[in-house]
């Protein structure tokens, strides 16, 4: 190593000791070593945000809704609820699913609906074009919805996880109760006007 | 009218999210009757009504009267005639609204928040329209509208329906029931006679 060659490692090695110093708060600690960075992953969106509603979201909430119910009928009362290992297993599945389908939802660049398609009741609900039209415009608020889904996906799966037939319950009410607010913001927003004009729309009350 | 296979069943509905309206049930097995089910699996709430058009007649001055109690809308089927007035009641001393589902003329989203007070619609258009509550969404009550009077809703009992006074020739009658969906036969109705037409449902019903 000749001299020339040294002096430029001292410098080199002074600016990233001083680097060091300004960058981190714990000085006695040593740099970590500089790893590449790692590539973005290569997400592959294929499916569209409606694609997701109906082959994840709706189904998964379903399972969950459907797995504890009181059914009356002349013969008696049929206490609908999970009862097995393998019961609980499969609302747990289901519910691993809701909850991680907003994930997916929130990806930049998911699209609301293909190319072409339309509201199947124009008027009463919006096209997809405006869907994605008020998504674009405000992913805030959009990311916030899709939270407040995971969140009562997972007030669902603490009670799976607990065996907490009531809870499992009360969490399917929040699961509605979180659809339903993310509908009336994008899927048929005259809806909920026409709510708050009627003094409702503010008054739900949350399960008890 | 009846239908085949096992008894649906209704589910019990939990009113938990409003403190109100569960103890307004309380020691009670209140539930969401979409199925109205009687003796040899007879199915009440179905609608039914004669399809075309006929000589105008009067429209009844009386309002067709749903009632909000306890949380429930009773009755939960009816019919009515186009010009009538609809009239919904709250008796609950709480809040509840008004809030019906039209694909036509006859819409409304009207809150009663207390005891007494009444929403009156003057419907407008044949359809079959929902009504709800915002505020407690297991509230559901169905009017079936029809701009003549040969219409009615079989009973709960046994259920028979009975419309009088249709006038003779080949008609159509359809039956609207909120699961099992539209049933349709071709009778024939004689003049002073009277015509048995026997609806069977045998599809599952509809999610």
């Amino acid at each position: 190593m000749n001299s020339k060659a040294f002096s430029w490692l001292c410098l080199a090695g002074g600016a990233l000791l001083v680097a060091a110093a300004c960058s981190s708060s714990s000085p006695q600690t040593a740099a970590p070593a500089a790893k590449p960075a790692a590539p973005a992953p290569d997400f592959r969106l294929t499916g569209t945000i409606k694609d997701l509603m109906d082959g994840v979201v709706d189904p998964s909430a379903d399972y969950l809704w459907d797995s504890v119910a009181t059914i009356v009928t002349k013969k008696g009362i049929e206490e609908r609820r999970p009862r097995t290992d393998e019961d609980w297993k499969n609302v747990r599945r289901r519910a691993i699913a809701l909850i991680e389908a907003p994930n997916l939802l929130m990806m930049e660049g998911r699209k609301v609906a293909r190319p072409g398609e339309k509201s199947e009741n124009p008027g009463i609900e919006l096209g997809p074009e405006q869907i994605q039209e008020i998504l674009d415009g405000d992913r805030a608020t959009f990311i916030e919805r899709a939270h407040a889904l995971q969140d009562a996906g997972l007030k669902a799966l603490a009670a799976i996880d607990r065996k907490d037939v009531d809870g499992l319950s009360d969490a399917g009410e929040a699961i509605d109760e979180a659809c339903e607010q993310c509908h009336l913001k994008y899927w048929y927003p005259a809806d909920a006007a026409e709510r708050l004009k009627a003094g409702a729309g503010s008054v739900r009350k949350q399960p008890s | 009218m009846k239908f085949t296979g096992p008894e649906p069943g209704n589910r019990v509905i939990r009113m938990g999210m409003d403190p109100m309206c569960a103890a307004a049930n309380q020691g009670k097995r209140t539930v969401n009757e979409v199925y109205l089910v009687g003796d040899d699996n007879a199915l009440g709430n179905v609608f039914v009504k004669v399809e075309g058009t006929f000589p105008p007649t009067p429209v009844p001055s009386t309002p067709v009267e749903i009632d909000q109690r306890a949380c429930i809308y009773t009755p939960r089927m009816v019919g009515a005639r186009v010009g009538q007035t609809l009239r919904v009641r709250n008796s609950d001393n709480w809040l509840h609204n008004v809030h019906t589902d039209s694909a036509k003329r006859n819409g409304i989203n009207q809150s009663t928040p207390k005891a007494g007070l009444d929403v009156n619609l003057v419907l407008k258009d044949e359809e079959i329209l929902r009504i709800g509550c915002d505020v407690h969404r297991w509230m559901t009550a169905w009017v079936g509208i029809v701009s003549h009077p040969y219409f009615a809703v079989s009973e709960g009992k046994n259920g028979t329906f009975t419309i009088a006074n249709v006038p003779a020739g080949h008609r159509t009658i359809t039956a609207w029931h909120e699961a099992f969906g539209a049933l349709t036969k071709a009778v024939d109705v004689k003049d002073g006679q009277t015509v048995t037409v026997d609806f069977v449902y045998t599809q599952k019903p509809q999610a």
